[in-house]
């Protein structure tokens, strides 16, 4: 089986190296593993830097968010004939010891599609990301009722059936809560698989905060007013 | 004053929905929008038609009725006509623009094969 790590970047180049050497070599009833960066547009050296280590970067010519950089990734992995695809943050925040424990329910063919949720372990997580997820939980919730308990969390592994089957046509952040609007829509098999979460002052700074929330509301009204069935 | 604004409005009201059952034929828009939109400018002329239904509404919640709601109420379906336009066309916009990044990422990814 072919393994592709999908990794949307912006503005990454002090991290991006460190996130890709923490990538995993071996990995079980997985024959190849190659990682996939995307340049979301970054205007400091993400592209160069991930030019030395990863497999494949490709650019996002402007940056436009992480919902179209991730769907260009997962467009590259199908062309490159991954059969599982997982994607993950390029802060550093996500641990390349939990892919393993991520795609292990697609590769025994128990889910199509696995969340790694940081809410079952969420020490040292900033009471203000707390109550952030939560929010977003109600919220995705309330769009695509599916109940998860980490909704945003950008770590995911997709079976080759699952990534031939979803839409992604979120631009922004709300391509978290598009995916799990996405499971049900297509009856997919998905778990939740508890990741650990490496806060650091860097990793803090990152990512979605809770003023985000307001703009990834619109949008998902947006998308679900939008989406063409 | 108010009757030129009724007569607009219904005139958008009829142009905008042609242009959405248009979109709609074309399938660059979905049921859901189509459905959407209709209803609302449907509202729209219906209240454009009778703008008497406004004052009726307001004596049944116990507001006074003034001439001036109705024109408020019209003036709205301008702002409302505004706000649609720049809707659609910045969802459109923002999605091509993307379809076209994806499509240069994808053209570096076919020069690395």
């Amino acid at each position: 089986m072919k393994l592709a790590i999908v990794i949307p970047a912006f503005n990454e180049a002090g991290m991006i190296d460190k996130v890709i050497a923490s990538l995993p070599r071996k990995l079980p009833k997985i024959n190849e593993i190659i990682s996939i960066v995307v340049d979301d547009g970054s205007s400091d050296d993400t592209y160069r830097v991930a030019s030395r280590r990863a497999d494949y970067v490709l650019r996002n010519i402007i940056n436009m968010g992480v919902g179209s950089a991730t769907r260009l990734g997962i467009e590259a992995a199908k062309k490159l004939d991954a059969d599982i695809v997982l994607t993950m943050d390029a802060d550093g925040q996500h641990s390349g010891a939990d892919i393993g424990n991520l795609i292990a329910p697609i590769a025994t063919k128990k889910a199509d599609i696995t969340l790694g949720t940081r809410m079952l372990n969420s020490k040292g997580m900033p009471f203000v990301k707390v109550f952030g997820n939560w929010m977003m939980n109600i919220l995705t919730f309330l769009f695509f009722h599916i109940q998860v308990t980490d909704s945003q969390s950008g770590m995911k592994a997709f079976s080759k059936e699952a990534i031939n089957k979803i839409r992604i046509d979120s631009i922004s952040y709300e391509v978290c809560s598009e995916i799990i609007g996405e499971v049900r829509r297509h009856k997919l098999k998905f778990q939740e698989v508890p990741i650990k979460t490496v806060y650091t002052e860097y990793s803090k700074g990152k990512g979605q905060n809770v003023f985000n929330a307001a703009d990834i509301f619109t949008r998902l009204i947006s998308l679900k007013i939008g989406k063409r069935r | 004053m108010t009757i030129i604004a009724r007569i607009i409005a219904i005139l958008l009201g009829v142009i905008v929905i042609s242009k959405v059952y248009l979109d709609y034929k074309k399938r660059t828009i979905g049921l859901t929008v189509f459905l959407f939109w209709v209803i609302a400018w449907l509202g729209i002329i219906v209240l454009s038609l009778y703008p008497i239904m406004i004052d009726r509404i307001n004596r049944a919640i116990g507001e006074d009725s003034t001439g001036l709601t109705a024109f408020f109420a019209i003036s709205f379906v301008f702002i409302f006509f505004v706000v649609y336009r720049i809707y659609t066309r910045a969802n459109r916009l923002e999605k091509m623009i993307s379809d076209m990044v994806i499509k240069l990422g994808m053209r570096d990814l076919e020069d690395k094969k």
